[in-house]
């Protein structure tokens, strides 16, 4: 079992600006259990300290970095032990596989003699430890007659293999792997998970170390984020993808390349913070690139919330809104014109950050859904809830400013009398927010969205723009007063192919960049399913499926859904 | 390719055969080296030809000997002198090919038999003292680097920074005086005790003892070179991955200071040891003239003290050569040394 108890590690870096040293964080008060016949993986961007938690498992932290706390093998306490004690424990109780790169088997001596070479430390005969290693090279599924090569002479995914080979030769019970699917095929990382699951079963305890997601979902049971030094979730592998809850976690699978993931991938917004001591933040580490940090986020620490029914403390969040928060909620709505019944009992949420794709035939009610969730009509019963406050008690202007609309036309939704500078102008001004600053904001947003600032373009009229050009005047217009939510509605479908494709793509990033959520309504699901998380589909005024958008790709539960994709696709004609 | 090569006949020399031949590893290292040996002979050839000031006079000025036209006259059609210049290199090269490599006339004896005597001695000199500053070369450099701004390693890189800023001359000149004339526990001169006629151990025992001064002297100017390569290749190999993986492997620390670190720290040594060859024959140049050691270093200077050209010619040959097949040793055996290499 591999245990590790409120473990820091830091490293002195000479700063040579002034002759002082700094120093950086690399773990912050990691505990972490790996128990027998568990495999759990760490996943995180690079320069998150997975390396280091990797390293400190061995005690072979390079000399500049500080470590407090205990690391436990078995019940055996190393942070304490010398490098003469830790000489028996290293790969006889614990190894490693080292991350691939470089010089990290020895360029001299053979492959089959650095696997073998800790099996004749512990005594083993020179044959006896040759023959073993020969059996793993096989079982790893090295092609037969690449052991007496030289590291060099073997590709990357076999050095990778060597690597395992080396860490499986003694037989420890505690196996840390440190990216071993990196530099390896997709054939080779099945069986490499084959090989993972078999050592699982035989009761040993493996700790993966990743960034690839899918392998991670692949070989663990459970996951663990760790975000700048920080753990910030636990959650069971099953969950990772689908409901994971964590802003973080959720920024981190949008930017895995899924075989069924049909968005477009995302980056995590905002850079990294600052690992140096001197600036370490009193609040959240990660609310800086949050999409949903209040005021307390930047404050105070979170504490771990426990999940599950009987809160197992195995699995948590670190998170001050108890993981990703609802923005909006819609609960039972109806609203009809006249007698004209357009919704029927509503009830969908959106989350902070996220992107809910409205689809439907047109007439189906999403734009009527879309403004009641703005506030700007009335609803007949039920309630939409925005942040825990009911719509019609939030104080109008307030939430309009806090609600950003593109809507179909921006010929229509722009009045023809305002120049390009006015238009962006004027939610600004019905604000009060006009100032001596607003120029430069608006070059900013002009600048924003890939539109000229200079004088002579902010001085033209709508009607001297392409309808391209003009809907993203729209979009600058709609964002100038940083809104939480976005509702784009048909914002691109009068719009040729690779102008909605620039505007889409503008859209996303810019989504992606302010961290704010969108509802998308469209009545083209193949453009949905290339913007949103989520996709609900409307037909006759209720909701017939909402589900992650690629489960409705891959796997629609209602016939209009499929029939909506089937039309798409050409493959069934309308009778 | 291959239907022009049947086309031409018979031809065994066509140009893709010729190709083929060229492009075999040891065809490749032997044409490059016969090339460069070709060159410096040309060299050694042309040097005192373009000397200024008359060949026959540099010859013979350093004897009692008036020279006059009719001698003169002499001279130059018995050294050849009087052939195109061609036709001079052509006596040359198929004379040094015979193993002549010309007559010394300040010693009235054949060059390649001054030459052949007292190589042994240089060979004895160099090569012991080779291999004495490259193991304490390797052995220092490895424990320093290993305790790197520890007490040991500090003591250690003043002290030979300290032995490498005095020249090798005034280093023999110290132990002479120091161990030879003030203390007398070591002979001043020679290599063996003249007439003694000593035979089995106790003639081992003498030539050990006359080599001592010149051995340490010359291997403690050749050690501190030796220790920095090897210390700071050390250095750099510390901080490379291997050296983490086999720490992490629970390996003694013996085993990977110099099975992995040091194994891989060695190779720009090795590959300076081609180069190294020439400092210490001019190295032993001076040692053997301080302590009278009767190798090729004091022969070389007799020679240029003597004007001996013919004997000079002689030792710039022989010293070629020795370089030349240094040189292809290390080359041949580069590729055990370091698998990466595929050509050396």
């Amino acid at each position: 079992m591999l245990k590790f108890k409120n473990l820091n590690v830091q490293y002195r870096i000479s700063d040579t600006s002034n002759a002082s040293d700094k120093s950086i964080i690399a773990l912050d008060n990691i505990s972490l259990n790996v128990n027998k016949g568990e495999c759990v993986s760490i996943i995180g961007e690079s320069g998150s300290g997975k390396s280091t938690l990797a390293l400190a498992s061995m005690k072979l932290l390079s000399p500049n970095a500080s470590m407090s706390g205990s690391i436990l093998l078995d019940d055996i306490d190393i942070s304490n032990l010398t490098d003469k004690e830790m000489e028996n424990i290293r790969w006889n109780k614990i190894s490693l596989v080292f991350q691939n790169y470089g010089d990290v088997l020895n360029p001299v001596h053979k492959i089959i003699d650095q696997i073998a070479e800790p099996l004749i430390k512990n005594g083993e005969s020179r044959s006896v430890a040759l023959d073993r290693s020969l059996e793993m090279i096989d079982y790893l599924k090295i092609k037969p007659g690449r052991s007496t090569l030289f590291p060099h002479q073997i590709s990357a995914g076999e050095r990778q293999r060597v690597l395992i080979a080396m860490a499986l030769i003694t037989d420890p019970d505690i196996l840390v792997m440190d990216e071993p699917a990196a530099s390896v095929d997709a054939i080779t990382r099945s069986h490499l998970v084959n090989i993972i699951q078999q050592q699982v079963k035989a009761q040993k305890a493996v700790l993966m170390i990743t960034h690839d997601l899918s392998f991670a979902t692949l070989c663990s049971d459970r996951i663990v984020v760790l975000y700048s030094g920080n753990i910030i979730e636990s959650l069971p592998s099953a969950e990772l993808m689908d409901s994971q809850e964590h802003p973080y976690t959720r920024a981190l699978v949008r930017s895995f390349p899924l075989m069924e993931r049909t968005k477009e991938l995302a980056g995590v917004r905002g850079i990294p913070p600052s690992q140096f001591l001197e600036n370490k933040p009193k609040g959240c580490i990660f609310a800086p690139r949050c999409t949903q940090s209040i005021e307390v986020c930047f404050q105070k620490r979170p504490k771990a919330k426990l999940k599950g029914l009987n809160g197992q403390s195995e699995f948590f969040v670190m998170c001050h809104r108890g993981g990703i928060a609802t923005m909006v909620s819609v609960k039972n709505i109806n609203k009809s014109y006249k007698d004209i019944t357009v919704l029927r009992n509503i009830s969908l949420t959106l989350d902070e950050g996220e992107i809910l794709a409205l689809v439907g035939e047109t007439g189906s009610g999403k734009t009527t859904l879309a403004y009641l969730i703005a506030g700007t009509i009335k609803l007949d019963s039920g309630e939409i809830l925005f942040r825990k406050k009911k719509v019609e008690e939030i104080e109008k202007l307030e939430f309009s400013k806090k609600v950003g609309i593109i809507y179909q036309s921006p010929r229509d939704s722009i009045s023809h009398r305002f120049n390009i500078f006015e238009a962006i102008a004027e939610p600004l001004k019905i604000h009060g927010l006009f100032n001596g600053g607003s120029a430069d904001k608006i070059e900013k947003a002009l600048r924003e969205v890939q539109l000229p600032v200079d004088e002579f373009f902010m001085k033209k009229y709508p009607h001297e723009l392409s309808g391209g050009e003009l809907q993203r005047v729209a979009i600058a217009r709609a964002l100038i007063l940083e809104p939480d939510l976005l509702i784009a509605d048909e914002s691109t479908s009068f719009l040729d192919p690779s102008v909605q494709a620039k505007i889409l793509k503008l859209l996303l990033d810019l989504q992606n960049e302010h961290g704010i959520s969108m509802i998308f309504i469209t009545h083209d699901i193949g453009v949905a399913r290339k913007v949103s998380d989520r996709i609900a589909v409307l037909y006759n005024g209720r909701i017939v499926e909402n589900a992650p958008s690629h489960r409705i790709i891959e796997n629609p539960q209602h016939e209009y859904t499929k029939f909506l994709i089937d039309a798409l696709r050409g493959s069934k004609i309308i009778k | 390719m291959k239907k022009e090569n049947s086309s031409s006949g018979r031809n065994l020399l066509s140009i893709y055969r010729i190709k083929y031949i060229l492009s075999k590893r040891w065809v490749k290292i032997a044409t490059v080296y016969l090339m460069t040996l070709f060159i410096l002979l040309f060299i050694n050839f042309i040097l005192p030809r373009l000397l200024p000031g008359d060949v026959i006079i540099a010859m013979y000025s350093g004897q009692e000997l008036l020279i006059t036209d009719e001698l003169y006259n002499e001279l130059i059609v018995l050294h050849g002198l009087d052939k195109p210049l061609i036709e001079q290199f052509y006596t040359y090269i198929t004379q040094l090919a015979h193993g002549d490599l010309g007559y010394s006339y300040v010693h009235r004896a054949s060059t390649i038999d001054l030459i052949m005597k007292a190589l042994p001695w240089t060979l004895l000199l160099v090569l012991s003292s080779f291999i004495l500053s490259s193991i304490a070369g390797i052995i220092l450099g490895v424990e320093s680097s290993w305790r790197r701004g520890g007490r040991f390693d500090r003591l250690l890189l003043m002290f030979l920074l300290f032995i490498d800023g005095i020249p090798s001359l005034a280093l023999g000149i110290m132990f002479l005086s120091v161990f030879s004339l003030y203390c007398g526990w070591f002979p001043t001169a020679g290599a063996i005790t003249p007439y003694s006629d000593e035979t089995g151990i106790t003639y081992i025992i003498d030539v050990l003892w006359h080599l001592i001064l010149p051995l340490s002297a010359l291997t403690l100017s050749q050690l501190p070179g030796d220790y920095l390569l090897i210390r700071s290749s050390m250095l750099l190999t510390i901080r490379e991955p291997f050296v983490l993986t086999a720490r992490a492997k629970g390996i003694k620390e013996r085993r990977i200071k110099y099975l992995h670190t040091a194994r891989n720290a060695i190779l720009p040594f090795f590959t300076r040891i081609g180069i190294r060859v020439v400092y210490v024959i001019t190295g032993v140049l001076f040692i053997e003239t301080i302590f009278a050691y009767p190798g090729l270093g004091l022969l070389t200077y007799e020679a240029i003290s003597n004007r001996d050209l013919p004997l000079m010619q002689g030792i710039f040959t022989i010293s070629v050569i020795l370089v030349l097949l240094v040189n292809i040793i290390v080359d041949l055996s580069y590729k055990k040394i370091d698998p990466r290499i595929e050509y050396a």
